[in-house]
């Protein structure tokens, strides 16, 4: 069955932006592909809940080429394309945009073993387990400072607030420096004290 | 100050409450069609790219 096609059966009393959900849910199990849900979605799991404009998605580059013609083919359009990231544009008002962050098979793999499972509209994700989240926002900080500061920084600290993270531990404090930089665990230590 | 008549308010703030998936998924719904700024959106993701590759071993 074509994606398309399958878009039809999504009930109609659902909201708009479940269809994005669908198509990828749809997409993954059809071409064996693996994405990993990163971005506001992973964080509300995490009983942090903010505003989000897109879906965001962690994979290969590999991975997202078997699906991006379906993609296209679903009304999606490519907006900005880098070497590291994908954002499509939803061409209609039923499709949130989305965005598909790139790592090698062995980061995605690592990730997916860790995740946890979580339901959307119905279907099954996964999102990065808590200490990955962190790592994929402290690197985010790490090599968009001015930017990234204003929107990763508040979200670690609300994370570690609503999830018991002790700044102080030492597997923070590794993964903080490992993925971050020494300035961003002072300014972390700074906003526990 | 007695004289304004203010309320006190004893209790603490309200938890604040945590949305499910779906709960979220409607949130955002509603904010996209309601306060969505498509033009400082797309500006604010070419901004807040980052591109360098993201690696666990």
């Amino acid at each position: 069955m074509t994606v398309s096609r399958r878009l039809k059966k999504v009930p109609e009393k659902m909201n708009d932006s479940a269809s994005a959900f669908h198509l990828i849910a749809d997409l993954t199990e059809e071409k064996g592909v693996t994405c990993i849900l990163i971005g506001g979605f992973a964080v509300n799991h995490y009983k942090v809940t903010r505003q989000t404009t897109d879906v965001d998605f962690l994979t290969t580059k590999a991975y997202f080429e078997k699906i991006a013609d379906s993609l296209e083919k679903a009304g999606y359009k490519k907006d900005l394309v880098q070497e590291t990231f994908i954002q499509l544009k939803g061409s209609e008002s039923l499709l949130m945009d989305m965005d598909f962050m790139f790592v090698d098979e062995g980061t995605l793999k690592k990730i997916q073993d860790r995740g946890v499972g979580v339901k959307i509209a119905g279907r099954s994700f996964t999102v990065p387990a808590l200490h990955d989240l962190l790592a994929l926002k402290l690197h985010s900080i790490k090599f968009n400072p001015k930017i990234r500061m204003n929107t990763d920084f508040p979200d670690i600290i609300n994370l570690m607030r609503a999830n018991d993270v002790n700044v102080k531990e030492k597997k923070f404090k590794e993964l903080c420096l490992r993925f971050g930089t020494h300035e961003v665990y002072e300014k972390l230590l700074e906003a526990f004290r | 100050m007695k004289e304004l008549n203010l309320p006190i308010i004893k209790v603490g703030a309200p938890k604040h409450k945590v949305l499910s998936m779906d709960d979220y998924l409607k949130f955002v719904e509603f904010n996209l069609k309601n306060t969505f700024d498509e033009k400082a959106s797309a500006k604010w993701k070419r901004l807040s790219a980052v591109n360098v590759p993201f690696v666990m071993r």
